[in-house]
């Protein structure tokens, strides 16, 4: 504050004292004639020593305040380094925002980890201002562009005078980096807590199991289906991976574990759990006669279909490759048929549920209650959910590894500080400035006050 | 009249002209900064094929107004927290939205047309602007843009892609005085509509996952039904078995409500089917008289079509098997209200169901029979409690979940079938640098004229006030008003005031009459201009025979020289030889005591000398 104060002062006085001998040469110059002026103007020295020691001193001093000045303005350039920027997106698909750069999260994320003190999220935010470093325009197809690159520049106010400029911005950038990888980039969300297994039944134990393998396994085959033959620094790929999950949950989960639970008929709470698959197959009997109706109701309406409104027409056509081939008109039928065939498959899901309901009732109801059974099932459970995890850990390594390979670390930042050529620049024209209002002053005194 | 020239009048008001031209050049310049405009503009494009008919993914018709639709705008407002600061309609109406045409298409269009045939194209690409004001800035005219284009996106696909949303119809379920069962079955009743929306957007992309929430909508779906499968029948299970309600006849009431109602509309729909079944009689006799049915299985087609008219999604349903449908339907709700009204009754056994610890009391209480005897009632009770609100805590946050998850499908969705082909971009709505300078040049011939015209009024206006008609030199007026004038200014060195008076002239105009006089005048006129020739001199005439020549950049000896060719002219002068003229002639010259024209021409008048010219 004070350094600008002093700067803009050394600017003024220096003002003041050009245009101050500015008017007294012009209400002086009619005490003389033009011979005379153009005398003074001749006869003046030019190269004055003691004038161009004190621009030096003038000069210095200014340059020092101009410099602490400047460090209030940096700016860094973000760079989109993902493939899907050149379509304006984020790495996820969605549109690209270059507003969110200096968003209030942004900010927000940068006060609390640069732990800046008395300085809001708005005061913070209006020294920032984001653009694009080349933007192009919509008058003409060879104009359109979409921009990657985007400049972030900072300018402390009065607010924020007591920080340093440059760890500003380092910060910003570094908070906007983490912003856009926690929203953007590929995500596998972990599971919460590991679940009581004390307080679940075993065979819910084993649907938690087989629910979590299979998130796992959709991670995994989404990842492969971007690119199928990334391989890993462990020398694996999505679809190797996926396939040792696989193999883990069909042998490990559903034929290890759940079957050794079920012939055993190792439950915790017998009585419970009959009651509840016994209702849950009630539930699933209203379901099951539901799709049965359904289905006969197909089947009584395409009986009852007229034979003389199924005459169909023939469709001479061609396809998308551009072969011939005989089409046929639809009829109700055909669609009453397809329902049909969906409501048989609903049918038959529902049986196959009570049957397997019923099974493990059955097995249940005349099942083990030693209890060495159930420490060996508690161990089996512990150690499957330390192979998921541990399947899980390999799966976001790999989809890390991926995500970095692919997108380049995401956003590249660079960070520009003063530029020492500007500052030459701006103290040359000063030292201009200064010289020639202290020359003009030398000058003014050479005209008389009276003629 | 002095000669028209126009440099001579630029030149003189020339530092005038430049300052004024600078000064309302730059007050020009600071009005154009003021009230320009700075409109940041982006190109986005409808990637589905369905746009260039018009028309949304849905088959609606695409009405892209919607992108400055207060629903888009409002949303604009809230999220850069200008609620209060700008209204939605003044941010309406600076939005601009400009279609492009494909050139191709348009002339395809036209072309099909001349021909008769329908052809059916709409732009597709359209340039999206936002005006701003100078004192707003060009960033806020980007941030404005940036954000109204990702607000629309999103609603975009809300809209007319992903339609189906996934939302939470159980929030505060507990708050509400639901009995259990109910709860329990709108919750069932909940997941089941989520699961079937989450299916939808499996068989739409399976693989999906969101960055924010990092699940996929298979793994939210596997959850919904992890919770079903587990949480719910078991509470479902224990509200049966110990026949939990927080009021068995209301529960039993509405219950024996649900299969009276069942019962009435089964009753009706047995009357539509009937008369569905006359009408499709009725229609297939009517198809039949008319020789429609006629049709065999070798009937071709002539036109050969293309695939795409095969793949049109449109309802190519036919009045018959509407007929069939709707009785398939009408049928199909009564046999499910069949079916409910059983699982009602179960509902209904269930909580009457006596387990005989009561001896029979429960029969006439408002208790069930459990709530009666059972001793652990209470106690499974607060658990089933419990558990419902552990579920509804553990629901909530999967829905959470889902709306997250689904909202960035929505963008993504979004961004997939409207791209952008140029980012936004700003610009000043006026090249203020160039319509400054034009501005200027204009001023400048402006000021030029403007010069003109004053100078030659001022030569006029010289001419009729301070010209001597006779001499055509300046008059006395005029050198009334060159004193006045110099006044208050120093004479420059080289000044030299020169005068020459016809003594005699009184004499001439009696002897000889005013005619002679006057040309007498003339002759010292003539004689005066061609002795100083090309110096820089003004001349007046003062009347009376007096002359008064006002030389620059001269001195004395010059001006004598000049006076001694004067009167060696005069002297060999060929006209009126037989007149003689008495003359006198005074000079003087600047130096360090008279620099003020009054006392230079005092001292002109002091020195004059007489001389004579008598041939």
């Amino acid at each position: 504050m004070i350094t600008a104060l002093l700067q803009k002062l050394i600017i003024l006085i220096i003002g003041v004292l050009f245009l101050v001998s500015a008017a007294i040469i012009y209400f002086r110059f009619k005490n003389v004639n033009r011979t005379e002026a153009a005398q003074i103007f001749k006869t003046t020295q030019y190269f004055n020593a003691w004038l161009i020691l004190l621009c030096f001193v003038v000069t210095i001093v200014f340059g020092v305040f101009n410099h602490f000045e400047l460090k209030k303005s940096v700016h860094a350039i973000i760079s989109l380094n993902y493939s899907e920027a050149s379509q304006a997106q984020n790495s996820n698909g969605t549109r690209y925002n270059m507003a969110e750069i200096i968003c209030d999260e942004v900010v927000d994320k940068a006060i609390e980890k640069g732990a800046l003190k008395d300085v809001t999220t708005k005061e913070l935010r209006d020294c920032l201002v984001v653009y694009p470093c080349v933007q192009g325009g919509v008058g003409d197809e060879s104009e359109y562009h979409i921009s990657t690159e985007f400049a972030v520049e900072y300018h402390a106010s009065k607010h924020t005078s007591h920080l340093d400029s440059e760890n500003v911005i380092k910060l910003i950038t570094s908070a906007y980096k983490e912003y856009y990888i926690e929203n953007y980039t590929d995500n596998f969300g972990l599971a919460s807590e590991k679940p009581n297994f004390d307080e679940m039944e075993y065979m819910d134990i084993a649907a938690y199991f087989d629910k979590e393998t299979l998130s796992i396994l959709n991670y995994l085959y989404g990842m492969a289906e971007k690119n199928n033959s990334f391989v890993t620094e462990n020398n694996t790929t999505f679809n190797s991976l996926a396939g040792r999950v696989y193999q883990f949950k069909e042998t490990q989960i559903n034929q290890n574990f759940r079957s050794f639970i079920l012939q055993n008929g190792i439950v915790r709470d017998k009585e419970a759990y009959v009651d509840r698959l016994s209702h849950h197959n009630k539930n699933v009997d209203f379901d099951r006669q539901k799709n049965g109706v359904s289905f006969d109701l197909c089947n009584q309406a395409i009986d009852m279909y007229s034979e003389e409104m199924t005459r169909v027409v023939l469709v001479p056509t061609w396809d998308e490759a551009g072969k011939y081939y005989m089409g046929r008109t639809k009829v109700g039928i055909d669609e009453l048929s397809v329902l049909a065939t969906s409501y048989s498959d609903y049918v038959t899901s529902n049986e196959k549920e009570i049957m397997d309901n019923n099974l493990l009732i059955d097995k249940m109801s005349a099942g083990n209650e030693d209890s060495g059974l159930h420490e060996s099932v508690d161990l089996m459970a512990d150690a499957i959910y330390d192979s998921i995890k541990g399947f899980e850990k390999e799966a976001i390594k790999a989809g890390r590894e991926y995500s970095s390979h692919k997108m380049n670390q995401c956003i590249a930042v660079s960070i520009y500080g003063i530029s020492i050529m500007n500052e030459l620049k701006t103290l040359v024209l000063f030292a201009i400035f200064a010289y020639a209002a202290f020359m003009l002053r030398v000058i003014s005194k050479k005209f008389p006050k009276k003629v | 009249m002095k000669n028209f020239q126009i440099l001579r009048y630029i030149k003189k008001l020339l530092p005038i002209i430049i300052v004024f031209c600078l000064l309302a050049t730059y007050v020009i310049y600071y009005k154009l900064s003021s009230s320009n405009t700075y409109i940041a503009s982006e190109v986005i494009h409808y990637n589905d094929e369905q746009a260039e008919k018009g028309l949304a993914p849905t088959g609606d018709k695409l009405d892209v107004n919607e992108i400055k639709s207060s629903a888009v705008m409002s949303k604009v407002v809230d999220k850069m927290g200008l609620t209060g600061i700008y209204s939605v309609d003044s941010l309406i109406s600076r939005i601009d939205i400009t279609p492009i045409a494909d050139e191709d298409k348009l002339a395809q269009k036209d072309a099909k047309l001349e021909e008769g045939e329908e052809y059916i194209y709409e732009p597709s690409t359209f340039i999206v602007s936002f005006a701003a004001t100078s004192g707003e800035g060009a960033d806020f005219a980007r941030t404005i843009l940036d954000e109204t284009l990702d607000v629309y996106f999103e609603q975009f696909s809300q809209k007319y892609v992903n339609v189906a949303p996934a939302n939470n119809t159980i929030k505060n379920i507990d708050k509400n005085d639901y009995d259990f069962m109910e709860m329990m079955e709108l919750i069932d009743t909940g997941i089941d509509g989520t699961l079937t929306t989450l299916y939808q957007r499996i068989d739409q992309n399976d693989f999906y996952r969101s960055t924010e929430t990092g699940v996929s909508f298979s793994e939210l779906a596997d959850d919904f039904n992890y919770l079903r499968q587990v949480k719910v029948s078991s509470l479902f299970s224990k509200i049966y078995k110990y026949q939990i309600t927080k009021n068995k006849a209301v529960l039993i009431s509405d219950y024996t409500t649900r299969i009276d109602n069942n019962t009435i509309s089964n009753a009706k729909a047995d009357g539509i089917v009937e008369d569905v079944v006359t009408l499709i009689d009725a229609y297939v006799t009517k198809m039949r008289e008319s020789g429609n049915t006629n049709i065999t299985y070798e009937y071709i087609l002539d036109n050969l079509h293309e695939r795409n008219l095969q793949d049109y999604v449109g309802d190519q349903t036919v009045t018959y098997d509407e007929l069939i449908y709707s009785w398939r339907d009408h049928r199909e709700s009564k046999e499910h209200a069949i079916i409910d009204s059983a699982y009602c009754t179960y509902v209904i056994d269930t909580f009457n169901h006596c387990t005989g610890n009561c001896g029979g009391e429960c029969a006439s209480s408002d208790l069930t029979c459990t709530e009666l005897c059972d001793e652990q009632y209470a106690s499974v009770r607060k658990e089933v409690e419990d558990e419902l609100a552990a579920l509804l805590e553990e629901l909530s946050a999967l829905y959470d979940t889902t709306m997250k998850t689904n909202n960035e499908y929505n963008k993504y969705v979004g961004a997939s079938y409207i791209s952008v082909l140029s980012s936004a971009s700003v610009k000043q709505s006026v090249n203020v640098p160039l319509y400054t300078l034009i501005a200027f040049f204009f001023l400048v011939v402006l000021c030029c004229g403007g010069a003109i015209i004053l100078g030659r009024t001022g030569d006029i206006i010289n001419y009729i006030f301070y010209t001597d008609h006779l001499t055509l030199f300046n008059n006395r007026a005029y050198l009334d008003k060159y004193l006045k004038s110099k006044d208050k200014k120093l004479l420059d060195d080289g000044a030299v005031y020169c005068l020459v008076d016809i003594a005699n002239l009184v004499h001439i105009n009696g002897e000889y009459s005013r005619d002679v006089g006057d040309e007498i005048i003339k002759m010292f006129t003539f004689y005066i201009k061609e002795a100083f020739g090309k110096t820089k001199t003004e001349y007046i005439y003062n009347g009376n025979g007096s002359f008064v020549m006002l030389a620059e950049d001269s001195d004395y000896i010059t001006v004598e020289d000049i006076m001694r060719l004067f009167r060696l002219r005069l002297d060999e002068r060929e006209e009126h030889r037989n007149i003689a003229i008495e003359y006198k002639i005074g000079i003087a010259e600047t130096f360090k005591e008279n620099k003020t024209a009054r006392k230079l021409l005092s001292e002109a008048i002091k020195n004059k000398k007489s001389y004579s010219s008598n041939i």
